[in-house]
């Protein structure tokens, strides 16, 4: 029972952080002032640099990049840290059998129990960490500083069809409200519990599965209608179709992007 | 007086089963208000629906500003187009209706399709939403609004469009007092206008605030009886319909 009860609110939960990080966008910060087509490319393209890179230095240069970004983009250091630290800590768990001989052989540089710790195990345990942080410092820039309708009309840029995109409006817009609905439901049935047990949380999760389903399709059909009756045609939008004018803040961005390139190039810089 | 929509006895089912609306003549006149009163599940959204062009009836037929509704009109791009400019439909459940991740998206979304620029979007977004009250909350995210919040920004969704024809689904259902107010002096304000009004709801006391004509849906779908504000003093039609109970209204 506990089970169900933490999953739902976990879900509802996570749900209205999801909406309290979306203020971020909205915010007068450097990303959120780079056209989303642009800054969608240019965070490909320095994820593509950060696979490429093969020098610890040059992966801390960009983890130092995306905690600029953030900060020049008005994200709290704190709030930033907590998301850009958490999935490394992670990788630095799986990374640490690299660092003993058995798996990396090298040269020795101490014994840990009866264990040899390798030089060049440590090499490649930094760099999977290293290389995993700057990606998600990255990567998570993105969607903190992008308002959803930008990035999806970034995506239609890059000729992702039309309906696809229209399916990913919707989805993340309703989610939240039948999530609602699932919490709602679930502690109607609690409040009218007397003897609660796990068999009617699960029967509880089955038929309510069936039921979520219908009304999801029910609320997909009068969400197709308020778009006709608003006059919402494939051919009418123009909502993912803004032109693109290069602002001095898209310039940045590109002079940043030509001069990280620069750097990662660069013989003399190791 | 003009008509804006002519039903010649139209009817619809759902699902070919469940039958939602019968044999249902009415035309609705330009620049008056028309209260469709009836119980719930007596097919007034459905009717509503129809008159949107949304859906249309099984049977009969429905013109709307002079043109026969078919398929064929529907996929007229011209005519689609001018018909979604002159009518606005405020639909009973805010939620179905905003979709859009801020409430200055939902604003703009009107002024986007028509194609104005964007200094302009940005003046009607301005003026609407000082103009209905609700400028503080431009930049917040739909879902977590108060439920009049909700309402206020889907009726300034449509304003921003200004259309001539109002279409509203129980505009104050689930509404506090002063938002239910605030509603109907809005309504009296698009009257003012000399808009037409359409307006779908089982509350005899908004009926008596704004109609000019009421048309009242029997239980079996049909209408009971077209008339003017009048028949709101006919107790025995309003329980015979299933508007008011003998006993009073709670």
């Amino acid at each position: 029972m506990k089970a169900t009860r933490k999953t739902i609110l976990e879900l509802t939960t996570a749900a209205n952080r999801i909406i309290f990080d979306s203020e971020f966008s909205q915010k007068d910060g450097f990303l959120q002032s780079v056209d989303a087509r642009i800054k969608l490319i240019g965070s490909l393209f320095l994820l593509i640099l950060i696979s490429i890179t093969h020098s610890q230095l040059k992966l801390l240069f960009f983890c130092f990049l995306a905690l600029a970004f953030a900060l020049f983009s008005g994200i709290p250091l704190t709030f930033f840290l907590k998301r850009f630290l958490f999935i490394p800590l992670f990788s630095l768990i799986i990374a640490i059998p690299s660092i003993f001989s058995f798996i990396t052989p090298g040269d020795e540089i101490f014994s840990l129990f009866g264990l040899s710790i390798t030089s060049q195990g440590i090499n490649t345990a930094t760099m999977l960490v290293l290389r995993v942080s700057a990606s998600v410092g990255i990567t998570i820039l993105l969607p903190l500083t992008t308002k959803w309708t930008k990035l999806i009309s970034a995506l239609r840029s890059f000729y992702v069809p039309y309906s696809g995109i229209l399916i990913l409006l919707i989805g993340y817009r309703y989610i939240f409200s039948i999530l609602k609905l699932i919490e709602n439901n679930y502690f109607a049935k609690v409040s009218r519990e007397i003897k609660p047990s796990v068999k009617s949380d699960y029967l509880f999760l089955g038929s309510k599965t069936a039921m979520f389903m219908n009304r999801s399709i029910q609320t997909g059909e009068n969400i197709y209608l308020a778009f006709q009756s608003r006059g919402y045609t494939e051919k009418t939008s123009q909502l993912f179709n803004d032109k693109l004018e290069l602002n001095s803040f898209d310039l940045v961005w590109i002079g940043i992007l030509i001069l990280t390139t620069f750097i990662i190039w660069n013989p003399f810089l190791y | 007086m003009e008509s804006v929509f002519v039903l010649k006895d139209v009817s619809y089912s759902y699902h070919s089963r469940f039958k939602a609306l019968e044999r249902i003549n009415l035309e609705i006149e330009k620049s008056t208000c028309t209260v469709i009163l009836g119980a719930n599940g007596s097919g007034k959204s459905t009717l509503l629906k129809i008159i949107d062009m949304l859906i249309l009836p099984d049977n009969g037929e429905f013109f709307a500003f002079g043109r026969k509704i078919d398929k064929k009109a529907i996929k007229d791009e011209k005519f689609n187009e001018f018909f979604r400019k002159s009518v606005g439909f405020v639909f009973q459940d805010p939620d179905t209706q905003l979709f859009l991740p801020t409430v200055r998206d939902e604003l703009a979304f009107a002024p986007v399709q028509i194609g104005y620029s964007k200094d302009k979007i940005e003046e009607i977004v301005i003026k609407v939403s000082e103009e209905m009250g609700i400028a503080g909350i431009l930049d917040k995210f739909p879902f977590n609004l108060s439920e009049g919040e909700k309402k206020k920004v889907a009726i300034a969704s449509i304003y921003t469009l200004n259309p001539d024809v109002w279409i509203l689904d129980e505009p104050i259902f689930s509404l506090d007092p002063k938002t239910q107010w605030w509603v109907v002096d809005f309504l009296k304000h698009l009257k003012e206008k000399n808009k037409t009004i359409i307006i779908a709801t089982h509350n005899i006391k908004l009926a008596k605030l704004l109609a000019d004509k009421c048309v009242i849906i029997s239980p079996n779908h049909k209408i009971a009886k077209i008339s003017d504000t009048s028949i709101l003093d006919d107790k025995n039609i309003l329980i015979e319909n299933n508007l008011i109970h003998p006993m009073g209204i709670l």
